[in-house]
């Protein structure tokens, strides 16, 4: 009965395969030779028969092109010219410094949904820098290092993932930068270009359009050797039709607890910016004595006789401002943006100042000094006009920064233009103002050895000028 | 033989005042629609017209597109890009990507609703920006996104003129009190059978010409049986503050057709950046 069933059905199957194939093969049929005016034999008579140049060639060509693998190679070339008034000096005391820095980059594209880049930083400096303070502390001092090195992919094109070294910045303060919780370096605004590296993470962004929300789960990889010294952050951001809200918490090693709100909503006639930073379990020991100049000695660090631990206090980092712009002499646009930033973790006490800045210097310390996030209020206000000169690619713009606490600042007047197609000029000149404090550093006496050498910043007055070419 | 060459001649001449009426005939219409074009419309057709312009500008389906854009400057020689344009105008989004040079590769903007945001894959950084000139050129953000004229502007008939061979309708705009624009006035030829503005320029309070922008080589893009637009395949921007200066936009590539979500989210424009 099977074997019936079998004989009846196989020629039914086999009639019904040929019908559909029939009905396929009609409708193709239809579409190459279905209109009339299609012409099957070319009368023209060529030397070199190269073909139609059908849309179905046209669109195999693109899909090759598309299928090749491609590698671009190029960069970026920054060669800076710097000059360093300390204070008490004269201008001919002035400390000159020349860099050259690479950014040379492979690009990779592998597929459209698989990018692998590398970025090599080289750097050559023709003075040695190393006896001065830094303004704010920096990753790349003398070395030659990888800036960039990561591999991009996504899945379902729902998951986006970036591992590896990538420069990454969160939050969306002009100044400062409470909420950006991953860079190893703090933001300098007085910096002509931002030369800080990028950070070791395993990135997942998961995009949900629908619910205008984007989400970011990162692991970050920075000096951890075992699994519970990764930090890890969650970060969800949330578009509104005229602003965007995001909510960061990062848990790093040693337990460190840091929750961060920012806000950037648009009105009227201006741009309202919010970050605010709390922070739990900060490591860093809080120095409440300040040593005499002779205490001061090559080896001391600091003890716990003079400083206090913090570590189970709470403590925010907010800043907030605005931006305004307005279109002026007809085609110029004018951008005025005024910031305050309240640091709860910072020092009034600025007779502490010299130690921590002797200490900084010595290998295993774990104090810094940033004149940006050393005292506990400050204000900052900028003015640029863009879209200057015959090219409209000019631009001044003038920023001045203050410690409310001391009464210390800087005023910075940087000029931006460009002198070729592929050539930048940026020069800046800045003015460290006030009495003694944060902006206007110093040690006073001391019997450190190396102090007498080093050149303590900020200085009274710099002037830098960049060049930079792309490639 | 005289009679046949006077035959032929008068055959000849009926022919040829047969030829004229038959001319006479089939020109009519476009006489008669070049005539009939009325020298003046009332501020109800204006407006009416402003309207149109504003809604062919929009898409019902989303749009992308692959285009050339060329910075031709008075002393600094050429710029050349080549970038890629995402718009969906239901939702108010776009997405624009650097292509090449490879300099520039990677860099891109995401408008979405009143949030424009900039990408800069040399720092990773996400900011929303103000200044919406695109990288150098005398494009903006604008000139790539559907028109909102009948919101922002008070229209004003000026006159039918002519712009070459074609005659057209000449407008005036004004922006509206209180409505934030990029120019105070803007002055528009629009083609009266297709209601597609030719020529546009643009003004500063100060009654100062900025731009002028010509929109050249319509084509209608879009499948049979469904949206189907004409749209400027070549558009020339003149810089008349800085003469000498001009923008060449050119399509490569353009497809009316439903985008994913994804393209305008920060996510998907970091996977295409450097």
């Amino acid at each position: 009965m099977k074997h019936l069933l079998r004989l009846l059905l196989f020629p039914i199957f086999a009639c019904c395969i040929l019908i559909y194939q029939a009905a396929n093969a009609d409708e193709r049929e239809d579409d190459l030779f279905g209109e009339e005016d299609t012409t099957l034999f070319s009368e023209q008579a060529d030397s070199e028969a190269k073909g139609e140049n059908s849309s179905l060639k046209l669109a195999l060509k693109e899909a090759l092109q598309q299928k090749e693998k491609h590698l671009d190679i190029g960069g970026r070339f920054y060669y800076t010219n710097s000059l360093l008034i300390p204070e008490n000096s004269q201008l001919s005391d002035g400390r000159l410094s020349t860099s050259g820095i690479v950014d040379l980059y492979f690009d990779a594209r592998l597929d459209d949904d698989l990018r692998f880049y590398f970025q090599q930083k080289l750097s050559n400096s023709v003075a040695s820098e190393k006896n001065i303070v830094p303004l704010v502390l920096s990753q790349l001092g003398e070395k030659n290092d990888v800036d960039q090195l990561w591999i991009k992919f996504s899945i379902d094109q729902g998951y986006y993932f970036t591992l590896g070294k990538q420069p990454t910045k969160l939050g969306t303060g002009f100044v400062w930068q409470p909420t950006d919780f991953l860079n190893v370096d703090r933001y300098n605004p007085l910096d002509l270009t931002d030369q800080r590296l990028g950070v070791n993470l395993v990135k997942l962004q998961i995009p949900l359009p629908d619910n205008n929300l984007n989400i970011y789960a990162i692991a970050q990889l920075d000096d951890t050797e075992t699994l519970d010294e990764i930090g890890a952050l969650l970060r969800i951001e949330y578009l509104s039709k005229s602003g965007e809200y995001a909510l960061s918490l990062k848990n790093s090693k040693d337990s460190q607890l840091r929750l961060g709100f920012d806000a950037s909503v648009g009105f009227k006639y201006f741009d309202w910016l919010i970050s605010a930073a709390a922070i739990h379990n900060d490591p860093r020991p809080f120095v409440i004595e300040a040593l005499g100049p002779a205490q001061f000695l090559l080896a001391d660090l600091l003890d716990a006789s003079q400083t206090i631990d913090r570590s189970e206090e709470w403590f925010q980092q907010t800043s907030t401002g605005f931006l305004y712009t307005r279109t002026i002499f007809d085609n110029k646009t004018l951008i005025i943006n005024g910031e305050y930033f309240y640091n709860e973790a910072g020092y009034t006490n600025r007779d502490v100042l010299p130690s921590i800045i002797i200490n900084s210097f010595i290998p295993g310390s774990t104090t810094n000094f940033n004149p940006l996030y050393f005292g506990k209020e400050y204000a900052a206000v900028g003015l640029s006009i863009n879209g200057l000169g015959g090219d409209q690619d000019q631009s001044i713009s003038v920023i001045a920064i203050s410690n409310l606490d001391d009464q210390t600042g800087v005023t910075q007047l940087v000029y931006r233009t460009q002198l070729f197609r592929d050539l930048a000029l940026s020069t800046s000149m800045g003015w460290f103002l006030g009495d003694e404090g944060v902006f206007r550093p110093s040690l006073g006496e001391t019997n450190v050895p190396f102090a007498e050498d080093l050149l303590i910043l900020p200085p009274r007055f710099n002037a830098s000028l960049q060049l930079s070419l792309s490639f | 033989m005289i009679r046949q060459v006077l035959y032929i001649r008068k055959h000849i001449r009926n022919n040829i005042t047969l030829a004229r009426l038959l001319l006479m005939f089939l020109l009519f219409p476009v006489a008669v629609t070049a005539n009939t074009l009325p020298t003046s419309l009332n501020q109800t057709e204006v407006n009416t017209l402003v309207k149109k312009m504003d809604e062919l500008s929009r898409f019902e389906t989303d749009f992308n597109a692959e285009i050339f854009l060329q910075q031709k400057h008075r002393e600094k020689g050429d710029l050349l890009y080549k970038m890629a344009v995402f718009r969906q105008d239901q939702s108010n989004h776009l997405t624009m990507l650097f292509l090449k040079p490879k300099t520039d590769a990677g860099k891109g903007y995401l408008v979405l609703d009143k949030n424009l945001f900039l990408y800069t894959p040399n720092t990773g950084d996400w900011t929303r920006v103000s200044e919406d000139r695109i990288s150098g050129t005398d494009t903006n953000l604008a000139d790539f996104d559907d028109w909102n004229l009948s919101e922002e502007y008070s229209a004003e008939f000026v006159a039918l003129e002519k712009l070459g061979e074609f005659p057209v309708y000449h407008i005036a705009l004004t922006a509206r009190p209180g409505i934030q624009v990029k120019a105070q006035r803007i002055g528009l030829w629009i083609e009266p059978s297709k209601s597609f503005a030719l020529k546009v320029q643009e003004y500063a309070q100060s009654g100062r010409l900025l731009r002028t922008t010509y929109r050249t080589k319509w084509r209608k893009v879009g499948d049979e049986g469904e949206t189907q637009r004409f749209i400027p395949m070549e558009t020339r921007i003149y810089d008349e503050v800085e003469k000498g200066n001009q923008t060449i936009m050119v399509i490569d590539k353009i497809a009316l057709r439903q985008l994913s979500k994804e393209i305008f989210t920060k996510a998907w424009l970091e996977a295409k950046s450097r």
